[in-house]
């Protein structure tokens, strides 16, 4: 469903991204772990259209489509999701305004019809309690003066609601306590499916003892360097990136 | 330059020549003769750095002699609403509904004596040349039953020089919005209102400029507000016209509240300007202020609000805030709190922002799907908002916002 060949990105002028190749198929779970600086969000920006990032060489297949023409909104609308490292407070615009609005834009790109306010708020009750989000939080403006975990499961339960086909996790373990990472990595549990693929980019180990991921590739220098299986994941938690980087080299 | 400032005085005044003032009050009469000695405004004054009213000069106006017909309903916020409605500057019984029970509280005879007014030349043209306006006097312990709209229309190139007298006596309690509507971009619309709360009044005061097209208007607003008194005034400038707005208030009793809030939108080459002050006289008052501006296009806005705090005004809460949002390159905003405190036990605040949209909340908002129009929408209203929550009256919010909504449905232009 993704298929990242040669990405070559940068920022003002300096290359970050130097050649990504990634294959992603439908419901697989993709680690994507990294020393600071490797290009991980870098790339997670790319993939969801952020501005300031120039694609200088490779191209990016998303179910049959060229992601790097898309704008922002239309990648969000055939099934892209990006869960921000810092999500964004936005006073005023009440998280329920924004998740319909998002919602039925989508939906109005789908050709259907906007979804009744009934069937709304019956889909905000059932994913709220997926993240255990406090229904009072969905009334507020979206993201102002939430804890740092509050903000990360209300970008689980956004996540929830707008049901995409691949949904980038970029560093939500971060800022985390224990009990939030749980609650969290229990939500995205339960939304694994055979439709919906992951990429989850972390700097720990620690997240993907709640999700366990399919395969699991090590950003070095604006390159995938290694990957493997879940064991990958533990054997950096070890050894740490030291090797990693001597073998790149 | 005092030619030139002279031959736009002269200009303005011709309009007036074959007045005959046959009310000729001593108010006028005095109001006449200090006219003699003010200029037009020019921007060497500091209160009209950035405002230039000599173009007014350029335009051919003349006096309306007749009232006009016109079906006024499409100005109507609310049809229950009380309404009085002046054209181009004459009172329209016709158009104007008042019940029985008003037509003690309103009346048409003006009994000016108050001459301390801020007296600048547009000021002063009022006092001297009114054509009508309300004397609304609510007696004390009276709730008026139901909010009362003022309606300005002007639909030709005529200046209409309207004079209002507002009187809350105590323990009494209005509501009441001014709305001005334009057909004309040559019309010029000078409104003066005297207002004056009296001991534990409560007053309410919506000014919606909603001129449909680019015309001009100059509107001067005092308030005079006794011993735990409350006035309220909001100001939403959502129109095309040129505006100056000057506010006025002093707090001459103590436990009193002053709350000013206010949002523009200037378009095109739009300029929007407001001048307020709050002299706080007395100790133990709270003064809210909050103005915001959406910028588009070409277009301008000034703000300037001062707030005075006297030597005896201990124990003062005042706050003040403006920011404002430029949605366009060529956009401009001259923005400039003053604060000036005799005072040594108040709490006082200031601030001034001046900003962009929020790239980091847009890209936010789209990358879940809402397009960026959309986002640019769901933004500016949400930056307008922080003003209308404020509003107690549900029309002039909902009316307010679904303008906001509906300016900025498919983005911005600029």
């Amino acid at each position: 469903m993704l298929e990242i060949k040669n990405l070559k990105a940068s920022v003002e002028e300096k290359e970050i991204l130097k050649g990504i190749n990634l294959k992603i198929n439908a419901g697989e779970v993709h680690a994507i772990m990294g020393p600071n600086g490797s290009g991980k969000s870098t790339l997670s920006s790319v993939l969801a259209g952020r501005d300031g990032y120039e694609v200088t060489e490779g191209k990016v297949d998303f179910l049959q489509k060229n992601l790097l023409e898309l704008s922002p909104e239309d990648r969000a609308r055939e099934g892209l999701f990006l869960a921000f490292q810092y999500p964004i407070e936005i006073p005023g615009v009440s998280n329920i305004n924004f998740l319909k609005t998002a919602l039925n834009e989508i939906r109005a790109y789908k050709g259907l019809e906007p979804i009744s306010a009934k069937d709304f708020l019956a889909l905000v009750k059932e994913k709220s309690q997926l993240v255990e989000l406090d229904s009072k939080l969905a009334n507020r403006s979206v993201n102002e003066g939430f804890s740092g975990g509050e903000k990360k499961r209300n970008e689980i339960f956004q996540l929830a609601m707008l049901n995409p086909k691949l949904a980038i996790l970029d560093e939500t373990d971060s800022g985390l306590d224990i009990d939030a990472l749980r609650i969290v990595a229990n939500g995205v549990n339960k939304l694994r499916s055979k439709d919906c693929s992951f990429i989850i980019i972390t700097h720990y180990q620690r997240l993907l003892d709640y999700i366990v991921p399919d395969f699991v590739h090590v950003l070095y220098n604006g390159k995938i360097v290694k990957s493997g299986t879940k064991e990958l994941a533990l054997e950096l938690e070890e050894k740490g990136y030291d090797w990693i980087k001597a073998e790149a080299v | 330059m005092t030619t030139v400032a002279t031959t736009v005085k002269d200009k303005i005044l011709s309009v007036f020549k074959n007045v005959s003032v046959v009310n000729n009050t001593t108010y006028r009469k005095e109001a006449l003769e200090y006219l003699q000695s003010l200029e037009v405004p020019h921007s060497r004054m500091e209160n009209w750095k950035y405002t230039r009213p000599a173009f007014l000069a350029k335009n051919h106006y003349e006096l309306a002699s007749e009232i006009q017909n016109i079906d006024i309903s499409l100005y109507l916020l609310d049809a229950t609403y009380y309404h009085l409605v002046f054209i181009n500057g004459l009172y329209s019984e016709k158009e104007s509904a008042l019940p029985a029970v008003a037509k003690d509280i309103v009346s048409l005879e003006l009994k000016n004596t108050d001459t301390s007014f801020n007296k600048n030349f547009f000021t002063t043209l009022n006092a001297a040349y009114y054509t009508a306006g309300l004397n609304i006097h609510i007696p004390a312990g009276i709730k008026l039953d139901k909010p009362l709209q003022i309606i300005h229309l002007s639909t030709h190139n005529y200046i209409a020089n309207v004079h209002h007298l507002i009187k809350v006596e105590k323990n009494a309690e209005a509501e009441i919005l001014i709305t001005s509507h334009s057909l004309s971009e040559k019309a010029f619309l000078n409104i003066f209102t005297e207002i004056e709360c009296k001991e534990n009044a409560t007053l309410t005061a919506h000014l919606l400029q909603l001129e449909e097209s680019e015309s001009s208007q100059y509107n001067y607003i005092n308030c005079r507000q006794g011993q735990n008194s409350v006035f309220t005034i909001n100001t939403f400038s959502l129109g095309k016209a040129w505006i100056r707005n000057d506010l006025d208030i002093a707090i001459n009793g103590s436990h009193c509240e002053a709350n000013l809030y206010g949002a523009y939108l200037p378009q095109n080459n739009q300029h929007i300007d407001n001048h307020t002050l709050v002299k706080h006289l007395k100790p133990h008052s709270v003064s809210n202020e909050l103005y915001k501006g959406v910028l588009t296009h070409r277009s301008t806005g000034v703000f300037n609000g001062k707030v005075l705090v006297e030597k005896d005004a201990q124990k003062t809460n005042a706050y003040q805030s403006n920011s404002n949002i430029l949605l366009s390159n060529d956009a401009t905003i001259y923005s400039k709190p003053e604060l000036e405190i005799y005072a040594d036990d108040v709490k006082c605040s200031h601030g001034s922002t001046t900003g962009q949209i929020d790239e980091e909340a847009l890209f936010y908002l789209q990358s879940r799907g809402i397009s960026k129009d959309s986002a640019m929408r769901l933004l500016v209203q949400a930056f307008v908002a922080d003003v209308t929550k404020s509003l107690s009256n549900q029309t002039v919010k909902t009316y307010v916002e679904e303008y906001v909504a509906d300016r900025f449905k498919s983005g911005y232009a600029q």
